[in-house]
């Protein structure tokens, strides 16, 4: 029905194996893809008072920020809908574990099948939030080493170059307390990573130690600066986009019908707008 | 409507035979209902009594009985929560629980032993400070006695009981209302030691101080409680327009404060949707095809085609994954393994990371 799509890679992930008969939003991976920092927020955006995700993935009316009306599709004259998603610290303890993981194996996050899912297009996201987003505290810790967006007053190589003409020759800049820093650079959250919990430290002399972590089958490393953090906020970290939706198989090779059903309403309103998806035993 | 006590059944006889119900026909008894109303009976009770196999209602008396005699069924699964005890502790049984005759020559015979039909929490938290701390005020419970057992009807007034209890919450935040109007020191912390659960009577506070206007469609029984808590939802505009609303003759129905609700969210997903518009304007062109709206593959199987790449940087990842699989067979070199693998994921993801075209139109390797 659909010709082929970026599909999210079914290897083991921090939240276990998917199941049969459920209903997962992809974002797949593909050789001509946009790196996954493109689709970070940074800093992090804190989630909206009274909303409540944990466990209960939300379909949300895109809306203008400044008109406060819906935004509509212009191929399909419909409201965009975008997916709000939780991921628990339970299966993900830290949200680098998860940045991670989607980086390497794409996102695949299991949604509430009784969802309208023909109202996702193409031009949907899944956004995605964290208990351990925001480090509340992060005026206290120094800046990012690096801020992979590149973003003005985020990280010390900004600091670095800006000043640059004003260092000596190996000496740093402490930049923790200047009152342009931009933040909480979501970069921080690697160096905040605990050392204890890293399956292989390796260390540097003269550096931070190099550690591996894991997550499922996501092996990633990270340099602690060994900061503490003593308070975090919940919120947005990715906005991704919706590549195509997987239907688990039962094991006598069926799937959810009722969302199947809902999908293939969603193809027939939507047209080329619509959303792919796919069945699979895994 | 709970009528008559302790008098004149004192000298009924029992004529139940244990294991079958049968109706005793003394007439003047104090009885669950009141004659008038047994004779006005509302047909969905006697169609109740039907179902329970019984003429009428068990007269009812209120005794002390030692708390031994007392029988609860299925106790060993009856586990009141510590602070459920706690407050037992505190204050005592301050409603009696409902016993039945339950064996004996007499329900009133000093061999008699009851069985329990309301109150079974009440009764194993006794046993339970009767034994661990000697607590003689347990020794004996005032209850409300039945004359005779009705199985069945039992079943259905600890129904009743517990749907009655889901439905205190109003009663709870008149109560709390009435604390609050009349200045009442109480912290949380207080309100928990009398064995209140934390977070169900933390919701009721918060209810009960709620705007007025709104508050008084909530005592009313104007408001469900899934209503009352997604009011708590609102932060002070949203319920400063919702008070506002019902101030001008509104009710608080679940669809207006869903309405509150998706404003406010929507005013906090603004720089959200801010964020988001800039990041699909950044991505490069403008095509919404499904490939280059996706992440950066990170598998091996296009480096073939990533001719374009430094050949030396293909060429120490093909090395690499060469060496991999060398340390797999050598303990020694387990570190050094798990390192080179994730060196290989950071080169793959390196190699197939496209440059990204920043908003500015500035170009940036990442």
């Amino acid at each position: 029905m659909f010709d082929t799509f970026p599909k999210a890679i079914p290897d083991e992930r921090g939240c276990g194996e998917r199941e049969g008969g459920g209903v997962y939003l992809e974002c797949g991976v593909s050789p001509y893809g946009s790196s996954l920092e493109h689709f970070l927020f940074d800093p992090p955006l804190p989630l909206p008072d009274g909303v409540d995700l944990v466990n209960k993935p939300q379909l949300w009316a895109r809306t203008d920020p400044v008109s406060g009306e819906p935004i509509l599709d212009l191929e399909t004259n419909a409201p965009v809908y975008d997916v709000l998603i939780w991921v628990g610290a339970e299966h993900y303890p830290e949200a680098t574990d998860y940045i991670e993981e989607t980086r390497r194996l794409g996102a695949s996050r299991r949604i509430n099948p009784q969802l309208d899912l023909s109202r996702l297009t193409c031009r949907s996201r899944m956004l995605l939030a964290h208990p351990r987003a925001i480090i509340a505290s992060w005026q206290g810790l120094i800046p990012p080493q690096r801020c992979k967006k590149r973003l003005p007053y985020h990280d010390q190589v900004f600091y670095t170059e800006r000043y640059q003409d004003q260092l000596v020759v190996g000496e740093g800049i402490d930049a923790t307390h200047d009152d342009e820093r931009v933040g909480p650079c979501v970069f921080k959250l690697w160096e905040v990573l605990p050392k204890d919990e890293a399956i292989e430290t390796f260390g540097r002399e003269g550096h931070h130690p190099l550690c591996l972590r894991q997550i499922g089958s996501t092996i990633y490393e990270y340099t602690p600066t060994g900061e503490q953090v003593s308070g975090w906020q919940p919120g947005f970290l990715l906005g991704l986009p919706i590549t195509g939706i997987a239907l688990i198989e039962y094991q006598d090779g069926s799937v959810n019908t009722r969302a199947k059903d809902k999908l293939l309403i969603g193809v027939e309103q939507n047209g080329e707008m619509a959303l792919p998806f796919y069945q699979t035993d895994r | 409507m709970v009528k008559g006590r302790e008098s004149k059944a004192d000298s009924c006889k029992n004529t139940q035979k244990r294991g079958k119900i049968v109706m005793p026909r003394a007439t003047k008894q104090p009885t669950l209902f009141q004659e008038g109303e047994i004779a006005a009976l509302d047909p969905r009770l006697a169609r109740l009594m039907q179902i329970c196999g019984i003429e009428h209602l068990p007269p009812v008396h209120t005794r002390h009985i030692p708390i031994e005699k007392i029988v609860v069924p299925g106790e060993a699964q009856v586990m009141p929560s510590p602070r459920f005890i706690r407050s037992i502790e505190l204050v005592g049984i301050r409603q009696p629980p409902s016993v039945a005759f339950d064996g004996g020559s007499a329900w009133n015979a000093p061999d008699a032993t009851y069985v329990v039909v309301m109150g079974r929490r009440r009764i194993v938290s006794a046993r339970q400070l009767m034994a661990a701390r000697g607590d003689a005020r347990f020794k004996t419970i005032k209850c409300e006695v039945y004359e005779w057992n009705a199985p069945r009807l039992n079943a259905f007034l600890g129904l009743v009981e517990n749907e009655q209890r889901s439905q205190s919450w109003v009663t709870d935040v008149v109560r709390l209302r009435q604390l609050i109007r009349e200045g009442i020191a109480m912290t949380l912390d207080d309100l928990k030691s009398y064995g209140f659960h934390a977070k169900t009577i933390k919701g009721r506070l918060d209810i009960a101080l709620l705007p007025n206007a709104i508050l008084d469609q909530i005592c009313a029984g104007m408001v469900s409680l899934d209503v009352a808590m997604q009011v708590l939802r609102l932060k002070e505009d949203q319920l400063h327009r919702l008070e506002t609303l019902v101030q001008d003759g509104e009710e608080v129905t679940a669809d207006l404060v869903k309405s509150l609700l998706k404003r406010q969210v929507n005013q906090g997903l603004a720089s959200v949707q801010t964020n988001l518009s800039q990041m699909w304007t950044a991505i490069p062109g403008t095509a919404l095809d499904a490939a280059s709206t996706s992440l950066s593959s990170p598998t091996i199987q296009v480096l073939s085609s990533a001719s374009n790449e430094p050949a030396s940087l293909a060429t120490v990842l093909a090395l690499l994954k060469q060496f991999e699989v060398q340390t797999q067979h050598d303990l020694a070199l387990q570190r050094v393994g798990t390192l080179t693998k994730v060196l290989i994921k950071e080169l793959e993801i390196a190699l197939h990371t496209p440059s990204m075209t920043k908003k500015e139109g500035e170009t940036t390797d990442v």
